[in-house]
């Protein structure tokens, strides 16, 4: 039981079932700001009948000629609200969104190696991994760049894995 | 600077304008300076550049910043309205290098449409120049002056309207904001002529379209919005059926819904978008369902819809569970219990095994609690669960604790708990079981009273409670549900330590401060933990500068491109922020802990300026109490109470009324907030020696109870501190006639409130409170042992609080006093005739009789408390083992606990040193660490007395 709607200012006010979750990065302001300004329509929340946020999606359209994308920036399901298809729905919602009104050639994000639950949950969804960048997160730990090819990519080039890790500093830097 | 230098400046004409390249040579210094808060050479600078350039109106803008921050507040106000005369008068220059200038003086006065308006006079000298217009505008719409903002903006559409459709669309978002942020203000519904503003607004949208080929999606949106609030349902459902317009279809299905004013049309609608495009958006079933109530007729055709749904979700592999929930609601809408009761039975052996059901059953259980179902399903759901074991077991366990069923024992629920758990999880996960631990708490501490601190009073089960979520929290770690409940525990045990390590794991941050850190703020300011404070004011202040510097920008740069509706919200927004009760608390609170901490030191009393004067809506004539009251706090940390218990719970809106006294913490009374803001700017203008008659009417609040109720104990002090800050008040203004040589006039007439002998009568009434309150708070409550000279962590957080409130006014009074008083002196013995030294005497010897009442007071009171602690500490504080009187020892209370735990987590909640380790070693370890957490908050506390007494021992007043 949930309804889902755009991602609005006031709810930065809700997203602490959210983001008190370790995993759950908080930003400040700006950050969430600049993705409701400039890609409105990608920011969505899933909420329960009293208002309590469930999960959330922030993403953003960008890249130019074949590498225009959609891109998947954040995606959280709040602990109690876990293995409910909220994720799914919302990454479903982006994949459509970047599909039909932005007509891109695919969807990508970027996932922690070591998360092996999201990483099964994406390849379920149809993601597969493109590349590894190497120290993204902090210069720590590597990330899977993983896609998915949309409509426009009618021989799904975009997908085909790059065979090779990246440096963090040769991927165009996304917020 | 004086009153003179400045008319001089005022009365300058000057014509030739200052090219820029000179303004950023030698204003530039100027503000690098004010940006460090290095005041006097910022001065120093701007002095030179008005000797250089006489009048210069971009350098008067900073000189009147200048005052700004050196808190020079009627300077720095007469300085701007000079040079607004001056610039309205066409004596000086109008440029756009003086806009800019002005715009910081604005900007820390709290004052942005100030700044449109002088864009506005600039853009009236060139009015070819849109890209000033369009600023001032910005400006309007970032101070609120909506008014302005849509003249300014119709202006430009009268100008344009042939070429851009832009200003039309910005008159009419500054109309609609205008009627918004009027009816949230005032706290009043829409009237007539908000309607007529809104049909305006509506008008001029339309006429503003007329001229777009095809409007844009988010264009769309904004103009749906105000032809909808304008109930210009057809305007809004040409727009949305534009031939052209790139829309999602599902959201123009959603738009259309919500136009139509036939609920047949409408209920059309949404079936549609439920069976077409997401059957689980439980917003689009409640909007069906009231189209439903509305027309009997609809009734079985809606029920087979329903049927059909809920049978193609009941076949398939992941049936979603809005059309069974869809179904209940349906039932119970009807008045069908029967059915209700058996649909509720249905969902449960469905869902039962996700974590929502019970939070998706609960309203519905509630709705038959009076009815023959209501056991039936209930009775249902139990044997379920006992058939399925884990985890539908835990959702009917939940459920029966909801109706105060729950059976089970806390050893029974440990045991469920601990065959839930995996090994191979990673260390960021949560154990599925951890809600078990949950209900364990729920069992020890019971939560259906009526007093909320009646929950805690048994410290026992408070410290039995904590046994068990810290197990929790070795095999979660990053439970933060357990984290936050184990905050309230160790506060009422006194052991601030381990509340620091808890929040500081949690990770609060950025615009988390705004809703959670009033968890903290009272614990930490009474304990004394004053660094941990300072590193939750720091987050605060950063969210504080992102309000007033990021929000602005983004709606300007929402206005430019054109995303009307990302700026409507961006100022909703940023006036939700400004209002918030927590960050206005916070405030106040660091302001307190800097006047503790000083002691009567001017370092400290300037910190605490600095505090309250940081951000410009806490100067003088801009506190809008209004502001304050009106907001809506409560409403984000609702979720925290898990089981608050609502007998009206309703799957609507209507469930979004707050509940303000949540388990985990009881936020601060709004009124307490106001109080205490009201009393520190009262003593604040006190010490800054500023007009105390304007002083006394800003703040302007009584002793009376706030809004009938009795004063909470909060309250109290609040109003207590009110009164003495009146007290001050009054000694000033009475030192200041006596100063002045008034009084030395046997014709003065003494002002009513200034009468020595109420002055004194209220001294020592303060002094009595103070004294009572320490009294009573060492006195209760009563140990089950009996022990004596022991402080319970109860009794010590009431001691500690009031320490602080009297070091707090010790500093003040200190400070208020004492070169007042020396100056008094002089003059009394310079004196002329001998009545008049009489009569000066005898206002002299009641304020020194006041002092010394005061200061008598404290050092009695903090005495006394200093006794009590130092005999705690001197009997190791052992109250703990009051609690658990010898016998009951902690591992024996809790034998459900693990035979082998990992110890508690250290600081970062996250790492686990050493090996597991048995049961009685890890409970011997949680007292061990509260014990030394409450005796190192009796240290702190011990510090802090002998501070006050210490410094009251050396100010010889």
């Amino acid at each position: 039981m949930s309804s889902t709607r755009r991602f609005t200012p006031s709810d930065l006010f809700r997203m602490n079932p959210v983001n008190l979750d370790k995993l759950t990065e908080t930003y400040n302001l700006n950050f969430y700001f600049q993705y409701m300004l400039r890609w409105p329509e990608f920011q969505q929340t899933v909420t329960s009948p009293d208002g309590t946020m469930m999960s959330y999606v922030l993403g953003k359209a960008e890249g130019r000629g074949r590498e225009w994308h959609g891109h998947v920036s954040a995606v959280t399901v709040a602990p109690g609200y876990r293995r409910l298809g909220l994720a799914t729905k919302l990454m479903a919602f982006t994949e459509s969104l970047s599909d039909e009104t932005y007509n891109c050639y695919f969807v990508d994000l970027f996932v922690r190696k070591s998360n092996s639950l999201a990483i099964s949950m994406y390849k379920k969804m149809g993601y597969v991994v493109y590349r590894t960048i190497l120290q993204y997160y902090g210069g720590e730990e590597d990330a899977y760049d993983m896609r998915k090819a949309l409509s426009r990519d009618t021989n799904r080039s975009s997908v085909v894995p790059l065979g090779k890790a990246v440096r963090s500093e040769e991927v165009p830097l996304t917020m | 600077m004086t009153g003179k230098s400045l008319k001089s400046s005022a009365s300058v004409v000057m014509k030739t304008p200052i090219s820029r390249a000179e303004s950023d040579r030698r204003l530039r210094p100027v503000l690098d300076n004010l940006s460090e808060h290095n005041t006097k050479q910022a001065f120093k600078l701007v002095q030179q550049a008005l000797q250089k350039r006489p009048g210069w109106p971009a350098a008067r803008a900073l000189r009147a910043c200048v005052y700004l921050q050196m808190r020079k507040l009627k300077q720095a106000e007469d300085e701007i309205a000079n040079l607004r005369n001056d610039l309205d008068a066409g004596r000086v220059p109008t440029d756009e290098d003086v806009a800019e200038k002005i715009q910081y003086y604005y900007r820390e006065s709290g004052n942005e449409a100030g700044t449109g308006e002088v864009y506005e006079l600039v853009w009236k000298a060139d009015a070819s120049q849109f890209q000033l217009a369009e600023a001032a505008f910005c400006y309007y719409i970032r101070g609120y002056a909506f008014n302005s903002a849509q003249k300014l903006a119709t202006k430009l559409h009268r100008m344009t309207s042939s070429n851009t459709e832009k200003y039309g669309l910005w008159a009419t978002a500054a109309i609609w904001l205008g009627v918004v942020y009027r009816n949230r203000d005032l706290d009043t519904n829409q009237s007539s002529s908000d309607d007529r503003m809104l049909t305006l607004a509506s008008r001029m949208l339309e006429k503003s379209l007329d001229v777009a080929v095809t409007p844009s999606a988010e264009t769309t949106r904004f103009a749906v919005r105000i032809h909808r609030d304008a109930n210009e349902h057809e305007k809004a459902l040409r727009l949305i059926s534009h031939r052209r317009l790139v829309m999602d279809e599902a959201e123009v299905l959603h738009i259309k819904s919500g136009l139509h004013t036939s609920g047949e049309q409408r209920m059309k609608d949404y079936s549609a978008l439920l069976s077409d495009h997401d059957c689980d958006d439980w917003g689009h079933w409640l909007s069906y369902l009231e189209c439903v109530e509305s027309g009997e007729a609809c009734k079985d055709e809606a029920m087979a819809f329903i049927d059909r749904l809920v049978e193609v979700q009941s076949d398939g592999r992941v049936p979603k569970r809005a059309p069974f929930l869809a179904q209940m609601e349906f039932y119970y809408r009807h008045g069908e219990t029967e059915a209700l009761g058996k649909a509720i039975s249905i969902y449960f052996s469905l869902f039962g095994a996700k974590t929502v059901c019970a939070h998706d059953l609960r309203p519905y259980l509630t709705l038959i609690s009076d009815t023959l179902q209501f056991q039936k399903a209930l009775e249902r759901i139990r044997s379920i669960g006992n058939e399925k074991g884990f985890p539908y077991h835990l959702t009917a366990s939940w459920l029966c604790l909801w109706f105060n069923e729950l059976t089970l024992s806390p050893a029974e629920l440990m045991e469920f708990y601990s065959s839930s758990l995996s090994d191979t999880l990673e260390s960021t996960d949560r154990q599925d079981g951890d809600d078990y631990l949950i209900l364990i708490t729920h069992r020890l501490l019971p939560i259906f009273e009526k007093d909320l601190d009646d929950r805690y009073a048994n410290k026992f089960a408070v410290l039995q409670t904590i046994a068990v979520l810290e197990t929790g929290l070795t095999r979660s770690p990053h439970n933060f549900h357990f984290k936050l409940l184990l905050i309230r525990l160790y506060i009422e045990l006194g052991a601030m330590e381990r509340v620091a390590e808890l929040w500081e794991s949690l990770e609060i941050k950025h615009v988390q401060m705004s809703t959670l850190t009033h968890l903290v703020l009272k614990p930490f300011f009474e304990t004394g933990h004053h660094d941990a404070l300072s590193k939750v004011f720091e987050g605060m202040e950063t969210l504080w500068r992102e309000c007033d510097l990021e929000i602005p920008q983004c709606v300007t740069k929402a206005l430019e491109f054109g995303s009307i509706n990302a700026a409507i919200e961006f100022v909703l927004f940023r006036q939700r922020l400004e209002r918030s009760a927590v960050l206005i608390e916070g405030v106040l609170t660091k302001a307190q802990v800097a006047l503790v901490q000083s002691a009567g030191d001017a370092a400290g009393l300037d910190l605490a300026r600095d505090c309250l004067s940081f951000f410009s809506r806490f100067t003088p004539g801009k506190l809008e109490t209004k502001r304050i009251v009106d907001t809506d706090d409560t409403r984000c940390f609702q979720f925290w109470d898990l089981q608050c218990f609502d007998p009206e719970m309703r799957l609507s809106d209507k469930t979004n009324e707050h509940h303000d006294e949540g388990v985990t913490c009881q936020m601060k009374r709004k009124s307490t907030i106001i109080s205490d803001l009201k009393s520190l700017m009262t003593l604040m203008q006190v010490l800054n020696d500023e007009t105390i008659m304007e002083a006394s009417a800003s703040a302007g609040i009584d002793g009376a109870p706030v809004n009938g109720h009795a004063p909470s104990g909060a309250e109290h002090l609040s109003m207590l501190r009110k009164r003495i800050s009146d007290n001050l008040q009054n000694v000033k203004g009475l030192l200041v006639l006596f100063s002045s040589g008034a009084l030395l006039n046997d014709a003065a007439e003494v002002p009513k409130n200034l009468d020595p002998m109420d002055l004194l009568s209220t001294a020592k009434g303060v002094v009595e409170d103070v004294h009572h309150e320490v009294e009573d708070a060492i006195k209760e409550p009563k140990h089950s042992n009996g022990l004596k000279g022991t402080m319970s962590p109860v009794q010590l957080r009431k001691c500690c609080r009031m320490s602080f409130e009297i070091l707090l006014l010790a500093s003040l009074a200190i400070a208020s006093f004492s070169a007042e008083l020396m100056r008094g002196k002089n003059r009394r013995k310079r004196g002329s005739t001998k009545s008049a030294k009489l009569h000066a005497a005898q206002y002299f010897n009641s304020i020194q009789e006041a002092i010394h009442v005061h200061k008598v007071g404290v050092v009695s009171a903090c005495s006394l408390m200093q006794e009590w602690i130092s005999c705690s500490l001197d009997q190791g504080a052992d109250w703990l083992d009051g609690v658990c009187d010898g016998e009951r020892t902690l591992s024996a209370s809790v034998p459900y606990l693990p035979n082998t735990i990992h110890p508690i987590s250290l600081s970062d909640g996250s790492k686990q040193k050493g090996g597991p380790i048995d049961r009685s070693a890890f409970c011997h370890d949680i007292l061990e660490r509260t014990r030394s957490s409450h005796m190192a908050t009796c240290t702190r506390l011990l510090e802090v007395l002998s501070g006050i007494t210490r410094t009251l021992k050396l100010v010889d007043v």
